[in-house]
């Protein structure tokens, strides 16, 4: 788990240091740089990834911004030509890297990094060293070393994991199967690229930890749990009773789907004949579509531990997207240990939509919210909502006399989430 | 002169003190008076007062705030105008 992240100089980032949760939702108004911090996380991912390639800033979702852009450039500053980020990871594991940009270069390279644990120093770079050029200036040293030097086995599972975030940005064309694209990380696409074949192994996997719950109950455990709950989202907006992929039946599926020749995601609405029940995903609501791809990226075996989801209220009904996130909050804390082998360990969240606040308690370390702003000279910078240091959960309790988080936000009392116009 | 006119004329002199004389910021927190606008009116006044109790009141202005807020400023007054209305209310 990442648990501190410093930013520095890094697009409206000029520096900003936070502790992280194993879920953080990150609010505040249009611009003001939540999509910045999620990049700044996959950034530092990439660099333990596969590197600075166009090809794997795509794959996380990051946006293509040029290097020279990637570095802050504000007005009245100077114009830096590296950038900074410094992780501290569970276990005390630390990782440091500065990039540089070249002028008019297409990538941002590596200028130094660094990464130690226990006070030993698992692997560096220095610029400034003999035979510096010949390492490749855009893959970190960490994915060229990790399969061949002896690393203490926690760094390797941290690093492994954080190294396959992502940041999902699910799209309603994709997902209704209308476009397609590419599954860099499985097992589905950042914008729902691959549903019917993520949602068959998907499907797969529950009916696998089905049968053993019911030869014997409680033998499923946690994955169990996990997955039949992530599963049973489908059914929140009430009126989709099953899901799963099928071969297109010509008459009930709509010629507007890109590929009709395969299998394609259905969902039943239980309140239709059985012979017509099967919806296509096309025809199905942008919600439940947006509750089967988060069931997935939640549990599917193969999903990517550490991930974020920007703009999670985005298709969905404000008491779904509380829901939502509730569900994503059961999930990390039943996986909080990792030891269950299904389950998001870490969760970065974006939203607009007030009652994604009500899934949170200001009191568990665990699940944080972020206040995210431009200062008076256009930093971002981004403050954790918590209540005051003196008060107890009874004071607490006192004041809101059961208001919710959503109605303070909505009526301007969160400090600086809401601009006003 | 009672009525609205007054409220408009105590708040515009907040302004202009606040603007040209103390370094002070004044905030005004009840609904607005456009009873045009869904939150504005003085019929909000009673929902506002249900909706922010006296605990929430004396927290949120003067004990410091709801959260740990490194931006909040402590209020250190509440001017009050005594309309019929909020006399009744009273």
């Amino acid at each position: 788990m990442l648990e501190r992240l410093k930013i520095v100089r890094f697009k409206s980032i000029k520096e900003l240091e936070l502790e992280f949760g194993q879920v953080n939702l990150f609010i505040g108004g249009n611009g003001s740089g939540k999509t910045n911090v999620l990049e700044a996380v996959g950034l530092m991912s990439a660099c333990l990834g596969r590197g600075l390639g166009d090809s794997d800033l795509d794959s996380k979702g990051l946006r293509r911004t040029p290097p020279e852009l990637m570095t802050s450039s504000f007005k009245n500053g100077s114009l830096p030509s590296t950038l900074e980020l410094h992780g501290r990871f569970a276990k005390g594991i630390e990782y440091r890297v500065v990039l540089k940009n070249i002028t008019n270069g297409p990538l941002l390279r590596f200028y130094s990094e660094i990464s130690e644990y226990k006070k030993t120093r698992i692997f560096s770079r220095e610029t400034s060293v003999p035979n510096a050029d010949l390492l490749d200036p855009i893959r970190g040293i960490w994915d060229q070393i990790r399969a061949t030097n002896n690393i203490p086995p926690e760094v390797g599972d941290e690093f492994s994991k954080y190294s396959r975030y992502v940041i999902y940005t699910p799209q309603t064309d994709i997902l209704r199967g209308r476009r397609s694209g590419k599954v860099d990380v499985p097992p589905v696409g950042l914008h729902g690229e691959g549903l019917p074949e993520a949602v068959s192994s998907f499907l797969a996997a529950l009916d696998k930890l089905h049968d053993r719950e019911r030869n014997r109950p409680g033998s499923g455990g946690v994955d169990w749990e996990i997955i039949s709950k992530c599963a049973d989202l489908i059914e929140l907006p009430g009126w989709a009773s099953r899901f799963g992929v099928h071969r297109a039946m010509p008459g009930l599926t709509s010629r507007d789907i890109f590929d009709r020749s395969g299998e394609v995601v259905y969902i039943e609405d239980r309140f239709m004949h059985a012979r017509k029940n099967r919806l296509s995903g096309y025809d199905s609501s942008e919600g439940t579509l947006f509750l089967l791809f988060a069931a997935i990226i939640l549990s599917h075996p193969n999903a990517p531990k550490i991930f974020a989801l920007d703009n999670v209220g985005n298709a969905l009904n404000p008491k779904l997207t509380r829901k939502l996130i509730e569900q994503i909050v059961e999930v990390t804390s039943a996986n909080s240990n990792g030891q269950a082998g299904l389950g998001a360990q870490q969760v970065f969240i974006t939203s607009h939509n007030p009652t994604a606040l009500d899934a949170f308690d200001l009191f568990d370390e665990r699940f944080r919210i972020f206040v995210v702003r431009r200062n008076e000279r256009g930093h971002t910078t981004a403050d954790r909502l918590k209540p005051k240091s003196n008060m107890t959960r009874e004071d607490w309790q006192l004041c809101m006399k059961g208001r919710n988080l959503s109605q303070i936000w909505l009526d301007g009392d969160i400090p600086e989430a809401m601009r006003d116009f | 002169m009672k009525g609205p006119r007054t409220f408009f004329t105590i708040e515009s002199f907040f302004y202009a003190l606040e603007n040209d004389y103390i370094d002070a910021e004044f905030v005004c927190v009840q609904p607005k008076s456009d009873n045009t606008s869904s939150e504005g009116g003085w019929g909000n006044v009673l929902l506002w007062l249900d909706r922010n109790n006296p605990e929430y009141r004396i927290q949120n202005y003067f004990g410091g705030g709801l959260f740990a807020d490194p931006h909040h400023k402590p209020k250190e007054a509440i001017p009050l105008f005594m309309d019929r209305a909020l006399y009744v209310v009273a």
